[in-house]
């Protein structure tokens, strides 16, 4: 049996929310923040169904508010200290930095036990020294991958000052080396990637039933790899796009002559840089903003199909997403011009329309008895891991 | 008067995901849940919650021993059971009405706007300046010794030549503003010869060589002086630094709610509104200048003239740091979008100024009430 997920919301509807919501957070200096967000977490919660069963998002604006007041306290503090002490801001940077793992568990925490599926509360219990390992280990050692391009480069500098092979043999090595190290570095971001996967998933229970996903390395190194020949195509597609702009704007004739002037005279072309037409500014804009949203929704389909494809609830259940990249790009590259030509305003029907292309690729195959899910002893924590990693902008990026 | 009735619906028994179709009815002081016209469970009516209407979600009404009876019969939920908080009624009102929404819409636009336009500036003029004097120092440690490593050279000035601008400098310009600053004038290389002038926000003020033999006379270095001396006064630095975290603090508050994709939107107008403010304080030190001219008798032609012999100079130069100059212009007729991607103020404006400070001048005022 398979189901589809459905968003019932509407961007006429939420935007009357929305727009309640800023509002009374900009007359009460944002403190109404806590509620105006449990209110747009409950209308996207709430509307994401699986034929009549919904999600619930249960935190109350209350539950929020003492912990969005330190968070925020600590947000300002973090930037005074910034503009007049910065060594004392890259301290405090270190020290959240420390913290980050320890945040980003409770809030996974709090927001699973406050999400529940017809009634039926999730659950969130991965260990805390796992967190650690995840998400400051793993990225440390990622972090440490990249030194492995100066210290190949480095190794064949020593080989040609040490020894004496001729410079085609040399070329030869130096480039290898340097194709190792770029392909070291993406092989430990893909371990990165999918450990941190595995840590969210198998942490994640529904009723008495545990997520799973078995991941592989190779799958997001080949996700990985071929976006990076995606991103040579469009760099090149880019350049096209922008020399075709300059001869419709220019004239042919008119492009080789400056063409000519900026090789024989860079500072003249530099300083004639403020006279190049608007339409010439704006079209590369575009141009290159669009193709970096195509690169973006290849990454994060493939990476969403091959997550959801390989979780599983229980021993019955399976999940599958099929989003497809261009359905991807196209609604964040309409949402994009929305948002933009509305000044903002469009926000609203930008996010029902990402909600809705999300739901409408999620699907649940095999047996669903709901009557045997079961909400397990719930012990409600405190949400201050929650507002930290909301107020500085962490999101571990869930599904769903 | 009490309203009684029922209510159609699901409920999940004993906490699972279960969804039997049920009746909630509801009297005068008790409430019967029934499925098939059996009745599972009763209590007092003042013992139901419910949660918050929000848009046209269906509603949870939890029971006694935590039983959740859902229902999305709006109509007869709002009649039995109507929310007794006013202001939650009141915010979902607002949260239904598209008039409301259209208004509130309106104000938020309206909002933003002033607050960017009026309020940044004043807020950060006003806090730049109840700040004390030490901020200065603090915000300026350092700035100096990089310049010194990393761009400026020793000054090659003779330093007769040196000690005469210093004098002049201390005893004719500094006793002309009446805040307590600590002035100190210095001199640099710059190199390649590169003709500019800085301030630094704790009272340090540098010329370049370069710029020191391109003055004329002692009016036109006093006039660049007096503008680095503007910047110093009206504390532009720690005004910049305030209003950056303003403008920081509001777009993370704004886009915590959005995504990556509106933030590239939202930060090019944080940058274009800086640059806008950037070529306001520069117009603001002119005034300073001007005034100060005023004060000490000397015609405000000079500033043009200097002013006009920088820009030609600072055509081969590349960055200008915080000076008198403005950016290489090649024509003119500068166009509205130029306006806004430049740091400094366009000739056009600057010229307009000096016109009107030189009538000022020759009708022998020692101020200038002036509108632009």
């Amino acid at each position: 049996m398979m189901q589809t997920f459905q968003f019932k919301g509407k961007g006429s509807e939420y935007f009357k929310i929305w727009v309640t919501n800023i509002f009374f957070t900009v007359i009460t200096l944002g403190l109404y923040y806590p509620w105006a967000k449990v209110k747009s977490q409950r209308y996207f919660f709430g509307n994401t169904a699986l034929s009549d069963r919904r999600f619930d998002y249960h935190a109350t604006g209350k539950q929020l508010f003492r912990s969005y007041l330190i968070a925020l306290t600590l947000l300002i503090t973090y930037n005074i200290l910034n503009q007049f002490i910065p060594l004392a801001s890259a301290l405090m940077g270190i020290i959240i930095a420390a913290l980050f793992p320890w945040i980003l568990w409770k809030s996974m925490q709090f927001r699973m036990q406050m999400t529940s599926f017809s009634q039926v509360r999730f659950a969130f219990k991965a260990n805390l020294r796992s967190a650690y390992f995840n998400f400051l280990a793993l990225p440390i050692l990622f972090a440490l991958s990249f030194f492995s391009l100066p210290l190949l480069i480095g190794i064949a500098v020593g080989l040609n000052e040490s020894t004496s092979i001729n410079s085609v043999l040399l070329i030869t090595i130096s480039i290898s080396l340097a194709l190792i190290s770029v392909l070291l570095i993406v092989y430990s971001y893909s371990v990165l990637i999918k450990r941190q996967m595995i840590y969210q998933i198998n942490g994640l229970k529904f009723g008495q039933d545990a997520f799973s996903a078995i991941l592989k390395t190779r799958v997001y190194f080949a996700i990985l790899l071929k976006a990076i020949g995606l991103s040579f195509v469009c760099l090149v597609t880019w350049l096209v796009f922008v020399c075709l702009l300059f001869v419709i704007i220019y004239g042919f004739e008119q492009m080789t002559t400056i063409v000519h002037q900026s090789v024989s005279d860079p500072i003249a072309l530099a300083t004639n840089f403020e006279n190049i037409p608007l339409g010439l500014i704006i079209g590369s804009y575009i141009g290159g903003i669009t193709l970096s949203f195509v690169i973006f929704a290849f990454i994060q389909t493939r990476q969403r199909n091959y997550l959801l494809n390989q979780t599983r609830l229980g021993q019955t259940i399976s999940l599958a997403s099929t989003l497809k990249t261009r359905s991807l790009a196209w609604v964040m590259l309409s949402n994009f011009m929305i948002v933009i030509f509305t000044l903002g305003f469009g926000l609203p029907w930008a996010k029902v329309r990402t909600a809705r292309l999300f739901a409408q690729n999620t699907i649940i195959k095999g047996e669903l008895v709901f009557d045997d899910y079961i909400s397990e002893q719930r012990d409600y924590q405190t949400s201050l891991g929650d507002q930290i990693g909301d107020v500085l902008d962490l999101d571990a990026g869930l599904i769903i | 008067m009490i309203q009684e009735g029922c209510i159609l619906g699901t409920y999940s028994p004993d906490q699972s995901a279960a969804q039997i179709n049920a009746v909630l009815k509801i009297d005068q002081y008790s409430y019967y849940l029934l499925v098939n016209q059996q009745e599972i469970t009763s209590g007092k009516r003042s013992k139901l919650e419910l949660d918050i209407r929000l848009g046209t979600l269906p509603r949870n009404i939890l029971l006694e021993n935590s039983l959740i009876f859902t229902s999305e019969q709006h109509h007869e939920i709002d009649k039995l059971l109507p929310e007794s908080s006013k202001f939650k009624r009141l915010l979902f009102h607002f949260e239904s009405k598209l008039f409301w929404a259209i208004f509130a819409a309106a104000f938020i636009l309206l909002a933003t706007v002033s607050f960017f336009t009026f309020g940044v500036p004043l807020l950060s003029h006003t806090i730049a300046h109840a700040l004390p004097e030490s901020t200065n120092k603090i915000i300026s440690f350092k700035v100096f010794d990089i310049l010194d490593h990393c761009i400026l050279d020793e000054t090659e000035l003779p330093a007769e030549r040196q000690q005469k601008i210093r004098e002049h400098f201390h005893s004719h310009l500094v006793h002309l503003e009446n805040e307590n600053i600590p002035w100190k004038l210095h001199f640099r290389r710059w190199n390649p010869e590169i003709a500019n002038a800085a301030a630094l926000p704790a009272g340090d003020i540098i010329l370049t060589d370069a710029f020191v033999n391109l003055c004329e006379n002692q009016y036109e270095m006093d006039a660049v002086i007096f503008h680095e001396m503007g910047h110093i006064a009206h504390r532009h630095s720690l005004q910049a630094l305030i209003r950056s975290a303003f403008t920081t603090g509001l777009i993370v508050l704004i886009s915590g709610d959005a995504n990556l994709l509106v933030d590239s939107g939202i930060g090019i107008g944080a940058l274009l509104n800086d640059l806008k403010n950037s070529r306001e304080h520069e117009i603001e030190a002119d005034h300073y200048a001007y005034e100060k001219m005023l004060s000490a008798g000397i015609n405000p032609q000079h500033f043009s003239n200097i002013l006009a012999r920088l820009t030609n100079v600072s055509r081969e130069d590349t960055e200008p740091m915080d000076s008198v100059t403005s950016p290489p212009s090649v024509n003119m007729e500068t166009t509205k979008l130029d306006d806004y991607l430049s740091t400094h103020p366009n000739t056009m404006d600057r010229i307009n100024l000096v016109k009107c400070y030189n009538q000022c001048f020759k009708k022998g005022l020692n101020k200038c009430e002036h509108n632009n």
